[in-house]
């Protein structure tokens, strides 16, 4: 759990505490004032010896356990072997969620899906995702990823964090701080959340930084007048009033820094102008206004709704196009125990086609180069009929 | 830039480190195992050569010296002291051979040339081994004689010697504004007031700071601000963390922790009440209370959740907590395999758990609410009432004892023939002899009876008599509508047929009951077998502490016809219960036997009381995995709402025709039916059910039990909670200090053993957080982290000084604190960039007053303070203040009770931030902002960052933006009627300081701009205005107001607002 965080990653404290007598020096003998931008900042890693191909991230994640058995792991035996008992050769032991284990039996259950092939890799995929199908080329299925845990929480805490207990950072705020962000205006881990959604619970730990700074957390970007929290101002304060109280304030930190020539005051004046850019360019980025029709269509009606997993999708690419370095979108509702075969539908026709749509997007951008689309969940789903 | 190594050696036998980008040596220089050789092996070679016999490579260790000296299998000796070109290490270090290289190359470690040096100079110069430092025991060191520079104390002699060392100098003494801000914010958490500041300006006594120090110290505020940090360590909440994180009513050990700063209790005695209040000898409410300390930790309600697996988790949770918490230890990386770096073997990690599992407590609790062990928080007035009530039921008692026994000695029983009718205080009998399928519904009813029925298909076969249910399947439990609500205090029993099929040692089979699942925390009774079949009864409140439970020591026969029943008394005592089997009272166990509140059904979330139907043949659980169904048949089921007799009893077995003649069962018999027991009984049930009412108004809080037989501890392989290996004893890691074996091996004793003078750690981990927490960083900067691969401290020997003067003032912590603040080291101005800070940019070395952001709590609490909108009550319920909307229940819906968050009104929005509630999953993001921990885990240092969604919290958040309107009103009215008095005022509220001329200025200008503008368009100025519930001062001018509070907002962004300068 050790981390030396105060080693590395400014390239502003590297600047300031090793020149000699930094810039607070330059400003002090009337160079002008020195404009030193903390956030775009050096990672703490250094240089990988290779070339690496992927400069971001985008995150898919369905939070719950969406069927792979429906989806994309065609399993025919099943198929056959539906309503007979699970085999004690396949369980072999395994542990039981106590929501199942008080059951008497195990019926197996075949997918009520039919399944084809797709693309020339001929992935198999079932006829709920009529969109990713199309894109089947495009994606590498990895069918050997599992959890040992057998309860939401534990999971997600677990794919989100490396371990099934809460306090260590999540791999977002991981990435922030081991590659740093390239982008002054916003932050370099932006996470999205379908809006209204109800479902398996989600945990602000998923994207915070644990022992990591605060600063590597994730941001949350909503749907809304309010699309960072505490981003707008107060009412009465326009625009203008706020950039003048602003020069005042930058004023007389100047005048403070004169006194105490302590470096964190320049870059808590930079902070300040990210804060008032972040103003205009994150409404900027939530306002997808401008997209043309054609894209509407790509990612489907949904798109035009904010806080939809459509609009998120889109918005997760105008993101990526500005440099964010981790994307995350949350989708929660994939927790069928009851009615799967209804309840599956709706959580695809949510996100079937605008996650091929963001793929489509990005190929055509030359953005899916080097970037990285992860489309995850944090519970494979079992074979047997779960009763409750 | 390069520093030479300079080293001395202190009172211990450390040498003192240089943190420097750089460091060369120079031949003359003698290296130290501890300072200089020991990072690097910890760092590259003990995963594979260290404590972890499991990772150990080549059957070789480094950590040990007599194993690395020795002479190994392959003939060679890794270190030959004094001679490098005897020694293989020296040519495993220097090896480009893929086959030889130490580290070997996949395990991408490197030593780089400087490491290589220091090693092969080190065992030129003999390899000498130390112990680390963190264990040996501190020995007092003799403070440096005198300094060349003015020195308050022996904190000032032992960084004066050091700056000495390091060619640096001290710094003058802060400005008396700056220094009585200082140390209002890290003594207290508050700002001073303008009166405050003034009487200190114009104090001109010597020891006019030693008396604000002493005021500062003895206050409340103090109290709270200290506790703010001990709650971080103790990762307080108000929720319960994982999954639902429903709601936990915690707050009252927080006010707890507030009372003992308060009333400046010992350190060593506030841990130990902590870790042990519960098991000192006549343990006060207080000392229990005290023990919430490790029900902190999160839990999870998480349907399906093993509740092994996590009752397991929080006892490694209070292993670790207590580790780091109280010996900057991280014992955590033992419970998987032996610590990879300190010598602390994964036994020795469940030794230590030992010490925490011995409590009755659930994995998986409800979604909401505080799970057992409680603590009942009795007012005075309801103590009385109780105790009353108790004295009146026990008298009652001791007439129903001596009733039955002058009934026994008159034996008038044995000469009338018994009256018996089962027919009276019959509830139901339910012979299910017919059954019948309700039209339009996929109802099955029995006998006749609509209430009856069940939405499976079980089959009736032959009974005992006539016809019985046969329960073969999962959905087959019958349902009996409009029956069976029990209550504490009123007595009831019941009889049936069972013929079982099934029978496993670790799944139950309900017969009947109607208790509930764990989010209306399992309330209501049941009768079931569990445990081979062993016949079981419960009347619950809530497990796992409030219920009684018993069970049969024999178990009931398979595959044939058996006769069960049970009897209660109403008396609200396992010992007023009967179990049956085929007609004669058997020998049970009693499991649990405290039962205090009421056992009404209630509904899962709301917990409204409701109605539940009984269910036969299955429990209502659900997410345990164990449904307790039932297999086999049951017929002929008696409900009574009164005591049947032992003699009634065996009448049912027996049926028609013989007459009991046992005398035992003829006095049982006789007993019941007595008029006057009948009407004690009576008496007695009227003062119980008040006395459950009034007990029924009690909150608790969660606090640590023991139970009367210790559970037993296992090496667990991997951690994984069922993978038992060797069982355990509890003890403590020997390395660090052997456990006494006059101590009791408890929670007590490892309390104990923490302050035992000998121990290495709890003394110096202790000054090291008090150390951080005035000098922002410890002696120590891994304040979590004393062991090999922690960071060594920067000044051992103050820090050995520290920890022995802590002790011998009786670990006294405010007494350590004012050593450090009345230090001239405290005292220092913060300011300048000069070579100083080029030579040391952390200013580890203290040439100046140290400078760092303030934690979240008090930079809202400066700003509430300074605008006059602070409520200063100390305690009570956790508040909420202002937050964003939706944030709760975008999260999650699970928890009932913290659904949505809705904000205070009134006082609770200006409440000091540490009585802010904290929901783990979504904790307040104008605090989390800041560097707040959501507490998942002990935290001990913070961290402090710089980020431009601070920015927006301190222009935007309404909290602040109210602030500033209150700031402003406040200098418009306090501030005198000049301008730039008022400006002052507010400054000088906020800062602690009076402005420079330029500052005056720039603040004039902007008040004057902004009131043109607001002027101009009322309309702006009556939006602003209008942030905040409190109340604005309409007698004023708006555009005043609105100017001011412009200028408010920007006094509450300056960086001293939010910077310890």
């Amino acid at each position: 759990m050790l981390c030396d965080h105060t080693t590395s990653q400014y390239s502003r404290r590297d600047f300031l505490a090793k020149t000699s007598l930094g810039l607070g020096a330059l400003a002090l003998s009337g160079f002008g004032e020195p404009t030193i931008d903390p956030i775009v900042r050096k990672g703490a890693l250094g240089k990988p010896h290779h070339a690496p191909r992927a400069k971001r991230i985008i995150y898919l994640f369905q939070s719950g356990a969406p069927s792979q058995l429906d989806l994309f792991d065609y399993k025919p035996l099943l198929h056959q072997m539906h309503g007979q008992e699970l085999p004690e050769s396949v369980r072999s032991g395994q542990r039981l969620t106590g929501m199942t284990s008080g059951q008497s039996s195990f019926p197996l259950v075949g997918s009520p899906f039919a399944f084809k092939q797709h693309g020339a890799s001929g992935t198999w995929m079932s006829e709920l995702l009529p969109f990713t199908s199309k894109i089947a080329d495009d994606l590498c299925i990895v069918k050997s990823m599992y959890t040992e845990a057998i309860n939401h929480d534990p999971a997600v805490t677990f794919i989100q964090t490396g371990s099934q207990f809460p306090g260590r950072p999540s791999i977002g705020a991981w990435l922030s701080y081991g590659l740093g962000s390239d982008n002054e205006n916003l932050p370099a881990f932006v996470v999205l959340v379908t809006k209204d959604k109800t479902g398996q619970p989600l945990y602000s730990r998923s994207w915070g930084s644990g022992f990591l700074p605060s600063e590597h957390q994730g941001v949350q970007f909503r749907a809304g007048k309010n699309p960072v929290l505490y981003l707008e101002n107060p009412p009465g304060v326009d625009a203008e009033l706020r950039r003048s109280q602003l020069n005042d304030l930058k004023a007389l930190q100047q005048i403070q820094y004169e006194q105490v020539e302590d470096p964190e005051i320049q870059a808590r004046i930079a902070q300040y102008e990210m804060a008032f850019r972040m103003q205009t360019s994150v409404p900027e980025i939530m306002d997808t206004s401008g997209e043309p029709e054609y894209i509407y269509d790509l990612y489907g009606e949904d798109s035009r709704k904010p806080g939809t997993y459509a609009a998120n999708c889109l918005l997760a690419r105008r993101l990526a196009e500005r440099g964010v370095k981790f994307i995350q979108l949350y989708h929660q509702g994939w927790d069928q125990h009851g009615n799967l075969p209804s309840a599956i539908k709706i959580q695809c026709r949510e996100t079937d086609q605008a996650s091929a749509a963001l793929i489509t997007d990005l190929k055509q951008r030359g953005l899916l180069e080097d970037t990285l689309v992860i489309w995850g969940v944090n519970l494979e789903e079992r074979t047997i009929h779960r009763v409750n | 830039m390069s520093v030479s190594v300079c080293y001395y050696a202190s009172g211990v036998g450390l040498i003192c480190h240089l943190m420097s980008h750089r460091h060369t040596m120079s031949c003359r220089q003698k290296i130290d195992y501890n300072f200089h050789i020991k990072p690097i092996l910890s760092d590259r070679c003990y995963s594979c050569h260290g404590p972890d016999e499991i990772g150990r490579e080549g059957g070789f260790r480094l950590d040990i010296e007599e194993h690395a000296k020795a002479r190994l299998e392959s003939g060679v000796r890794a270190i030959v002291e004094g001679d490098a070109s005897q020694s293989d290490v020296y040519f495993r270090i220097l090896s480009e051979d893929a086959e030889l290289q130490m580290p070997p190359f996949d395990s991408k470690l490197s030593l780089n040339a400087r490491e290589k040096a220091l090693i092969v100079k080190w065992i030129e110069q003999g390899a000498e081994f130390k112990s680390h430092w963190a264990f040996i025991r501190p020995v007092e060191p003799t403070p440096p004689a005198s300094s060349k520079w003015p020195a308050n104390n022996e904190i000032d002699l032992f960084v004066h010697r050091k700056l000495a060392q390091m060619k640096l100098h001290p710094s003058e003494v802060a400005d008396k504004e700056i220094l009585l801000k200082r140390v209002y914010m890290d003594l207290t958490g508050l700002p001073p007031d303008v009166k405050a500041i003034d009487a200190f300006l114009n104090d001109t006594r010597v020891n006019a700071f030693e008396l604000i120090v002493d005021d500062l110290l003895a206050s409340e505020a103090c109290a709270e601000r200290l506790a703010l940090e001990w709650m971080d360590v103790a990762r307080y909440a108000d929720s319960h963390g994982m999954h639902a994180d429903g709601w936990r009513n915690a707050w009252p050990w927080r006010d707890w922790v507030i009372q003992a700063f308060y009333k400046s209790m010992p350190y060593d005695q506030f841990v130990t009440e902590q870790l042990a209040g519960d098991l000192l000898p006549g343990a006060t409410k207080d000392q229990i209370l005290a023990t919430a300390f490790h029900r902190n930790h999160p839990m999870t309600a998480e349907g399906g959740a093993i509740d092994e697996e996590f009752r397991l988790e929080y006892v490694a949770d209070r292993t670790n907590t207590t580790a780091t918490a109280l010996m900057a230890m991280t014992m955590e990386c033992a419970r998987c395999h032996d610590h990879k770096f300190d010598p602390i073997s994964q036994k020795e990690y469940y030794e230590m758990t030992a010490f925490f599992n011995n409590v009755r407590e659930v994995g998986m609790t409800g979604d909401d609410g505080n799970y057992g062990p409680l603590m009942q928080l009795t007012s005075l007035g309801t103590q009385l009432k109780i105790d009353q009530l108790k004295i009146e039921i026990q008298s009652i008692n001791l007439q129903i004892e001596k009733t039955s026994q002058e009934i026994q000695e008159i034996k008038a029983y044995l000469d009338q023939k018994p009256t018996i009718n089962l027919d009276y205080g019959l509830a139901g009998y339910f012979p299910f002899d017919h059954k019948a399928t309700l039209k339009n519904k996929q109802k099955l009813i029995f006998d006749g009876n609509q209430k009856v029925y069940s939405n499976g298909a079980p089959p009736l076969v032959k009974g005992t008599i006539g016809q019985a249910v046969s329960f073969n399947n999962e959905y087959d439990e019958i349902y009996l509508e409009d029956i069976g609500e029990l209550d504490v205090h009123t007595p009831a029993s019941a009889s049936l047929w069972v013929n079982t099929i099934k029978r496993q040692t670790t799944k139950t089979q309900v017969l009947i009951g109607n208790a509930g699942d764990k989010n209306n925390y399992w309330r209501g009774w049941d009768f079931y077998l569990e445990d081979d079949n062993r016949l079981s009864f419960r009347l619950i409140n809530s497990i796992p502490h409030n219920l009684i439970h018993l069970r049969s020591q024999d178990s009931i026969k398979l595959n044939s016809w058996t006769h069960v029943a049970f009897s209660y008394d109403g008396g609200g005592k396992a010992s007023g219960v009967k179990l049956y089997i085929d007609g004669e009272q058997v020998l049970t166990d009693v499991v649990y036997d405290r039962l205090y509140k009421n056992i009404r059904t209630i509904s899962s979330g709301a917990n409204d009381e409701i109605k539940r139907a009984l269910r036969v043949s299955k429990s209502y659980r659900a997410f345990t995995g164990d449904n307790g169904i039932f297999k086999g048949m049951i017929d002929e089921i008696r409900l009574y709402h009164r005591i049947i007799s032992s003699l009634e009893v065996a009448q049912m077995v027996k049926r028609q025709g013989k007459e009991e003649t046992d005398p035992k069962l003829l006095l049982d018999h006789a007993l019941n039916s007595s008029p006057q027991i009948l009407n004690l009984r009576k008496k007695r049930s009227g003062l119980i059910k008040e006395m459950i009412a009034a007990l029924d108004t009690i909150s608790e809080v969660m606090v640590m039990e023991e139970m009367p037989s210790p559970r037993a501890t296992f090496v667990l392989s991997r951690g994984q909670y069922d993978a038992q290996e060797e069982k355990v004893e509890p003890a403590t890691p020997k390395n660090i200090l052997a456990f006494d074996p006059e101590l009791p091996k408890n929670r007590l004793g490892l309390a104990r053993w923490l302050f035992d003078p000998k121990h290495p750690l709890t003394a110096r981990a202790t000054v090291n957080r008090y150390w951080q927490l005035i000098f922002g960083r410890g002696l120590v900067a891994t304040a979590r982290d004393f062991g090999n691969q922690g960071a060594i401290p920067s000044h051992p020997a103050l820090l050995d000084w520290l920890a022995i003067n802590f002790q011998k003032s009786g670990w006294n912590v405010k007494h350590l604190l004012k050593i450090m603040v009345m230090s001239a080291t405290y005292q220092q101005n913060s300011k300048g960039y000069n070579l100083q800070t080029e030579l040391d940019p952390e200013n580890i070395y203290l040439a100046k007053g140290v400078s760092y952001r303030w934690p979240a709590e008090l930079i809202r609490d400066n700003a509430l303070a300074a605008s006059g909108l602070l409520v200063r009550k100390i305690g009570g319920p956790s508040v909420k203040p202002y937050q964003p909307e939706g944030l709760w229940i975008e999260k999650g819906t699970f928890s009932h009770k913290l659904l949505r968050y809705i904000p205070d009104q009134g006082e609770g929005l200006y409440r000091r931030s540490l009585y802010t509630f904290l929901k783990r999953t979504s904790p307040p993001p104008s605090m989390s902002v800041f560097d707040a921990p959501s507490r998942d885990v002990c935290t001990i240092t913070r961290e402090s960052t710089n980020t431009p969604l601070q920015a927006l919290v301190l222009l935007n958040d309404p909290q602040f933006v109210e602030a500033a309107r209150a700031l402003g009103q406040r200098m418009l009215k306090e501030g005198g009627a000049i301008l730039e008095h008022q400006i002052s005022y507010g400054f000088r509220l906020v800062t602690g300081r009076k402005p420079s001329k330029d500052e005056m200025l720039i603040l004039v200008m902007s008040y004057e701009k902004n009131l043109i503008e607001f002027g101009q368009d009322n309309q702006k100025g009556l939006a602003l205005l209008e942030v905040g519930e409190s109340e604005g001062d309409e007698t004023l001018p708006l555009a005043d107001r609105a100017a001011m509070t412009i200028v408010g907002s920007t006094l509450l962004n300056l960086d001293e607002a939010y910077t310890k300068r």
